[in-house]
């Protein structure tokens, strides 16, 4: 049955005398003749494959019998209903033919692993290279593409390029920046970062100007590295030391009436509290201003080092 | 002519002697209608020599050994090669036609 659908039938109707002899002539032709029905009047249908058909017409040539097509069954004849649509029949090959030349070249050009450095940069590295969205892929080493990014900026310690499909992979690798390197030589004094009270004062070297219990201010020096004795030689050293101090964040938000104001202010406050710092205590307080907007301020205490190394000149 | 019909019955008289001490299948030597039946709806013939008249209600086939008549209700013809066919629909007789 799949067979005869593949190579399409067509259910024929023949009306005439003496139709079993056409069947017979059919079996001696061995033309392949199915489904066999007689109809009320007289007349019969079968089943024929189009080859079949074809022969059949030189059969029955002198013998008075009509023969007409009722249905056309088949993949063949689907098919032919496409001869008019052009475009749907040929489409394929334009179609493969792009598929093939399309999937030669480069399009996506995927860069993962920019932190510091620019994208861009990166880019423009391999663009001088020769690879943009729309190159061949072919002619390009993955190795000298790496170098070439590698060289692009100093903080890539390492770039691995990988091309598949249509889509070129760059992957960047950037350098850890080192630890802030401290010259111990230089003089040095340690100053307050910010505001606060000091709660303790050690002095590794140089000697410490700020007792416990004071307010100092943004700049206040707090251990000096200045070791010069009255009337003796003139002595400089690299002051270092841990200088804690109880500090305040403070934010003060005005919104309309809402509840944003004080989730504003605690943000505000929170964000700008370091991160080495422990925080003591939080306190917020809001107040209905009579013109109808909130005010929200969030207070935040926290303990922390304030201690800042400065250079002498 | 009297003598050329004789000479061919002892003819087939012999071939039959011959296939029956051979053990042969009698089908495949005579040429004998191999009948199949499934129920009521189904038949298979294998080696007829044609067919002689086909109605929905009657099938006249010929065979080796003589016309085989099939009788039934809207039969069709649904398979039809040179050496075997199949009929489908509601079969209800089976008939060998005396010459």
């Amino acid at each position: 049955m799949l067979w005869n659908y593949l190579c399409g039938y067509v259910i024929i109707q023949i009306e005439g005398l003496g139709l079993e002899r056409f069947i017979n002539r059919m079996l001696e032709a061995g033309l392949p003749i199915w489904g066999i029905r007689r109809e009320d009047g007289g007349a019969m249908t079968a089943s024929v494959s189009i080859a079949g058909f074809y022969a059949l017409r030189r059969l029955i040539r002198s013998e008075g019998w009509s023969v007409r097509i009722r249905e056309k069954h088949g993949l063949l004849f689907r098919l032919s209903r496409l001869r008019r649509r052009k475009v749907l029949l040929y489409g394929w090959a334009p179609t493969l033919m792009a598929l093939l030349c399309l999937s030669r070249m480069i399009w996506i050009i995927d860069i993962t692993g920019c932190d510091a450095v620019k994208e861009e940069t990166v880019r423009q590295a391999i663009h001088a290279q020769g690879v943009y969205p729309g190159v061949a892929r072919r002619g390009h080493t993955v190795e000298t593409l790496q170098s070439a990014v590698e060289a692009s900026d100093a903080r890539i310690s390492m770039a691995s390029v990988t091309i598949s499909g249509v889509v070129m992979r760059v992957e960047v690798r950037e350098a850890e920046p080192g630890p802030a390197v401290q010259d111990d030589s230089v003089p040095a004094h340690v100053v307050a970062r910010r505001d606060g009270v000091i709660l303790s004062v050690t002095a590794l070297k140089g000697h410490a100007v700020v007792k416990e219990g004071q307010l100092v201010r943004a700049g206040d020096m707090l251990i000096s590295g200045d070791l010069t004795r009255e009337g003796g030689e003139p002595l400089f050293v690299h002051a270092r030391g841990q200088v804690l101090a109880e500090t305040v964040y403070t934010a003060d938000v005005t919104h309309a009436l809402g509840e944003t104001a004080l989730q504003t202010a605690a943000k505000r406050a929170m964000d700008e509290v370091d991160t080495a710092a422990a925080i003591v205590e939080k306190s917020s307080r809001t107040i209905l201003l009579p013109d109808g907007n909130v005010r929200a301020v969030v207070v935040v205490t926290a303990r922390e080092d304030i201690g800042k190394t400065k250079e002498l000149e | 002519m009297c003598g050329v019909i004789f000479l061919k019955k002892r003819i087939v008289k012999l071939k039959r002697r011959i296939v029956e001490s051979m053990d042969f299948p009698a089908e495949a030597a005579l040429g004998l209608a191999r009948i199949q039946l499934l129920g009521q709806e189904k038949m298979y013939v294998e080696n007829h020599r044609g067919v002689l008249a086909y109605r929905a209600d009657c099938i006249r086939l010929k065979a080796e050994e003589g016309v085989l008549r099939i009788e039934g209700e809207s039969m069709t013809l649904c398979e039809l090669r040179r050496d075997r066919l199949y009929i489908s629909g509601r079969i209800s007789g089976l008939f060998y036609e005396t010459p």
